[in-house]
């Protein structure tokens, strides 16, 4: 890889950023995140390029908030779904507001057409919605991943009246009705303001003379050019994602390993195996949405370095909530930091730490350098607590066939690496709960940036062939093609093979150490009375997330 | 916008997508294909309260609770065997830990066909999954469970009747195609129960081409009275989904509405899947709307494409016919008591023949029963069996509650039985848990 690569990760806090060539990290920048994302983020390029040449960027990678806080916070722009079903639960459950309409029109498990959508109610809704003046919509069919032919109708009829309409079986590939709704729903409400974003950050790297393309990070870690975006909403939770992906980029993964990101008011958890990350089984959840964004599997527990320190019944507790800044810089309430300042293991007013501590040393009659060891066990028992549920959830994931049940992999991490502001000062702490070896690398405190940095583009795309149908699908690329009966496992195998390495290439540049891995492969002989009809094969393949390189 | 299910509801879904009997065979691995595809299209696992469990490979202890296989019992099983009869277990277990309030074990193979004796594959079963589960958790979770088996497949459940045949504390009622018109030709109202467990067995037969409103009208008049006067701690429902319209082997006309209606009145603790072959029409709809009745959802979305309501009907004849089954069962039922007296009277043993036939090996099984009539308990039993006169075995049953009398009854005939007269003898000591075994020869 050459030339410079910058990473940026905007989070709640702290905006982080890396500038990173040949596995080196030349600059470092790290301020305060303000309310307009696209301030701090120029606030961090501008310490990045200082004394770089902008013309030797290769590319920037942001990691934003935007989308995620729009979802959560209720700032999504107002968006029409319209949405067809058939058998199975009344699809108005599904409705994700009172902009939602069902309409006829049916598609089954195999894709075939059983109600043809019922083109005069969808009309009728679509010109409510124009004449309420919405601007986006959402077209939703079951089984749509199958055969996409109600959609793509839905969204001819929507015409040129809209300025953005998200089709469900472009937004994710997998079954699931009620997930492909939400997600379709967040893409349309998500739309313009990221847009925007990228228009104005666009505007503003050209400004700093870096002609670099702008990419974006997405929810499982992998990254592609923000202009080819499909689905907007897949750049939510991509802090989270950052920081994983930097923990790999920082070298410090070896087999299974638990990764730990200590940050303000969260420990964020997750877990390699196998030599990459581990993916959400079916989706992230965003607020209250569950989608089908494909995302890292991740779990938060409230316990981090800012979390407030309370007594309850003679014990220590940790959060949820953030009292304001520790106390040893500048705050009122005590936290876990200030019991490393207390120890002196961070440097800070080790005085008003201390005086922070003092009323809850003494509720438990301890001396303060005691009840601060004791704040950062309890530190520890949060996060080892939230690791071991994790993994007894991770490792509880079903499987359907008998071969993968008696195989019975588990995973057992026998190392953790921890990073994030407070990493190298709770280490300690965390290796005594977690009862593993714990790893802090270099640079942990901007390992968000560097993940953000270094994230490779990844594509993942499923392959349904119905030779008994003539019918071949690949949602992700948008290929519905006829097939005959002689199409083979080996034909879809190439088929999905092409169809990973374009859309990587739509996506960014292509690396040339990428591998297209197939990762599940089923063949089925469909029988029709007591004699074969045909196959069914479904394959599903990927570049997997994964890092360009790692720091030296 | 996310479900939550109003009783909360376990599922083990076990595929077995790497299994079949044979390629084209209907027990093969695209059966429960599209009903994955279905389960995951719905986002039915994603439903608040209900809540998958991976299924258990049950124990080889756990299968010889119940059966006795011949030359021996490990010849029959597979590991495909014991996941099938492990997710049962799973979802029983669970249900009695409180976890969840009902359960439904999709899994594959079925076993209902399954008999106490196994000489091979009958039916598509080779070991039941609903009596490995009933037998794990009394086993486990408490002697003394009274459980109800409300067989719904189309099929006669002969397996599970014979299993329970002898058993005072376990209802077994099948729901099924007339045996005239259908494998395996048995289950008949006279069909009653063993001289012990007299009306613990009850059989309807319905008419090819029965319909929703018929199926539910044997739940209404019959199968929800007689549970409610037996009180059972566990109902399981055997549910073989082949009475769907579209199922290539039976001549049935129930409808995917009629199945969540049917498990909406009958309440199982525990559903588990037994037939059903119209893997594309019918099971994705069917299981679809058995897991969200089970969990007390609206089900009435859950129609198959080329349903209308009043497709199917049936002849006055028909309906007459069926009302009057259910009052001539329901009056047995209740007189059962009488009836076992006039029966049986005050002999002291009672003596059946029987001829097994297996379909999936090709051989006729003998089988010659004794029991000794009881008050007290289930009674113990001589079991004959053989496919060659020359290779008999003789089963030694002492029941899960044995009084006295019988134990010394049982214990005897052990003692007596000598390898000049059996190949094989074997004794099996329920309250001990223990299966004891004599083998004439080196081979067993
Ligand atoms: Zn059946
Ligand atoms: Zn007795």
């Amino acid at each position: 890889m050459n030339g410079i690569y910058l990473g940026i990760d905007v989070g709640g806090t702290h905006t982080d950023g890396v500038a990173v060539e040949n596995g080196r990290i030349l600059r470092k920048a790290k301020v305060p995140t303000q309310d307009d994302l696209v301030e701090c983020t120029l606030d961090a390029l501008e310490t990045l390029l200082d004394g770089l040449n902008p013309r030797s960027v290769r590319r920037v990678v942001l990691s934003t908030t935007l989308v995620t806080n729009a979802i959560v916070q209720g700032r999504l722009e107002p968006t029409g779904t319209l949405l067809t079903a058939g058998p199975g639960i009344d699809p108005a459950v599904f409705a994700p507001d009172d902009r939602c309409r069902v309409v006829g029109g049916a598609v089954d498990h195999r894709g075939r057409e059983i109600v043809p959508v019922d083109e005069g109610a969808a009309t009728e809704h679509l010109d409510r919605l124009a004449g309420d003046g919405v601007r986006t919509v959402a077209v939703v069919g079951k089984f749509s991943t199958r055969n996409p032919t109600h959609e793509l109708r839905l969204a001819e009829l929507a015409g040129d009246r809209f300025d953005y309409v998200a089709q469900g079986h472009r937004v994710a590939g997998t079954l699931n009705f009620p997930r492909r709704v939400a997600t379709a729903y967040l893409a349309a409400g998500a739309w313009r303001s990221h847009r925007e974003f990228v228009a104005a950050m666009t505007a503003a790297l050209r400004r700093f003379s870096v002609l670099a393309p702008l990419y974006v990070l997405r929810a499982d870690g992998g990254t592609q050019m923000a202009a080819a975006l499909a689905n907007p909403a897949e750049t939510a939770l991509s802090g989270p994602a950052a920081s994983v992906m930097g923990v790999d980029a920082l070298g410090a993964v070896d087999g299974d390993t638990l990764s730990l990101d200590i940050g303000g008011t969260t420990t964020d958890i997750s877990v390699f195996t196998g030599g990459a990350a581990l993916l959400e089984p079916r989706g992230a959840t965003v607020g209250s949405y569950r989608t089908q964004l494909r995302a890292l599997y991740t779990r938060s527990t409230g316990a981090g370095g800012d979390s407030c320190v309370r007594l309850e019944d003679g014990r220590v507790r940790l959060g949820p909530d953030r009292c304001g800044p520790p106390a040893a810089f500048g705050g009122t309430h005590p936290t876990p930091t200030d019991a490393l300042v207390v120890l002196g293991r961070i440097l800070g007013d080790r005085h008003r730490a201390a005086d922070a501590l003092r009323p809850v040393a003494r509720g438990l009659d301890l001396p303060v350098e005691a009840a601060a060891r004791a704040v950062l066990r309890e530190l520890g028992r949060t996060v080892a607590e939230a690791a071991r549920k994790f993994l007894d959830e991770i490792n509880a994931q079903p499987v359907y066939t008998i071969h993968e049940l008696l195989q019975g992999h588990r995973v057992r991490p026998l190392r953790a690496v921890a990073v994030g502001g407070p990493a190298r000062a709770a280490a300690p702490y965390l290796e005594d709960a977690l009862d593993l070896p714990v790893r802090v690398p270099e640079h942990f405190d901007v390992a968000n940036a560097v993940g953000a940095a270094l994230a490779r583009v990844n594509v993942e795309v499923h392959l349904v062939a119905d030779t008994a149908r003539g019918y071949l699908s690949i949602p992700q690329v948008d290929a519905y093609e006829r097939i005959d009966r002689r199409f083979s496992l080996e034909d879809a195998r190439q088929r999905i093979d092409r169809a990973v390495l374009d859309l990587a290439r739509a996506r960014g540049a292509l690396d040339p150490d990428d591998r297209v891995e197939r990762v599940d492969e089923e063949s089925f002989n469909v029988i029709q009375g007591f004699s074969t009809a045909g196959a069914i094969h479904r394959l599903r393949a990927q570049i997997r997330p994964g890092i360009l390189a790692r720091i030296a | 916008m996310n479900l939550r299910a109003p009783q909360r509801t376990g599922i083990v879904f076990f595929p077995a997508f790497d299994w079949a009997i044979d390629p084209t065979h209907p027990e093969r691995e695209e059966r429960l294909l599209y009903t994955r595809d279905q389960i995951f299209e719905e986002g039915l696992l994603d439903i608040d309260g209900i809540v998958q469990f991976p299924p258990r490979v049950a124990a080889e202890a756990d299968v010889a609770r119940v059966h006795t296989g011949l030359p021996a019992l490990a010849d029959h099983l597979s590991d495909s065997h014991l996941i099938s009869a492990g997710g049962a277990i799973e979802a029983g277990r669970r249900v009695l830990d409180g976890e969840v309030e009902r359960a439904f074990a999709l899994v594959r193979p079925p076993g209902h066909h399954a008999r106490r004796v196994v000489w091979g594959l009958r039916g598509f079963c080779v070991i039941n999954i609903e009596a490995v589960m009933i037998e794990h958790l009394r086993r486990h979770h408490g002697p003394d469970l009274r459980v109800a088996v409300v067989d719904t497949d189309c099929h006669h459940g002969d397996g599970t009747q014979d299993v329970y045949w002898n058993d005072p504390d376990t209802l077994f009622i099948s729901i099924h195609q007339d045996g005239r018109t259908l494998y395996p030709g048995s289950g008949f109202p006279d069909e009653f129960g063993g001289p012990n467990a007299y009306g613990a067995t009850l059989n309807v037969p319905l008419p090819p081409g029965t319909t929703d409103e018929g199926l539910l009208h044997v739940i209404d008049h019959l199968v929800l009275p007689v549970l409610e006067d037996w009180k059972p701690d566990l109902v399981i429902n055997s549910a073989g989904q082949d009475n769907h319209f579209t199922d290539p082997i039976t001549d049935m006309a129930i409808t995917a509405q009629g199945y969540a209606e049917l498990t909406r009145r009958l309440r199982p603790h525990v559903a588990v899947l037994e037939g059903g072959y119209s893997v594309q029409d019918a099971l994705p709809y069917v299981n679809t709307g058995i897991l969200l009745a089970m969990a007390g959802l609206d089900t009435r979305h859950v129609v198959e494409p080329d349903y209308r309501p009043g497709r199917f009907t049936v002849s006055e004849d028909a309906r007459r016919y069926v009302e009057r089954l259910c009052e001539i069962l329901l009056e047995k039922y209740r007189d059962r008591d009488g009836l076992r007296r006039s029966a049986f009277g005050d002999r002291a043993h009672h003596r059946e023949e029987r001829q097994v036939f297996y379909d999936g090996a090709g051989i006729t099984e003998h089988q010659a029963e004794t029991v000794r009539l009881c008050d007290a308990c289930g009674g113990s039993v001589q079991l004959e069996t053989w496919v060659q006169p020359s290779r008999k075995a003789l089963v030694v049953e002492i029941p899960r509650r044995c009084c006295p009398a019988c134990r010394s009854d049982a214990e005897a005939a052990w003692e007596r039985a000598g390898l000049d007269r059996y190949r094989w003898v074997e004794l099996r000591d329920r309250p001990a848990d223990r299966v004891e075994r004599k083998t004439a020869g080196r081979s067993g």
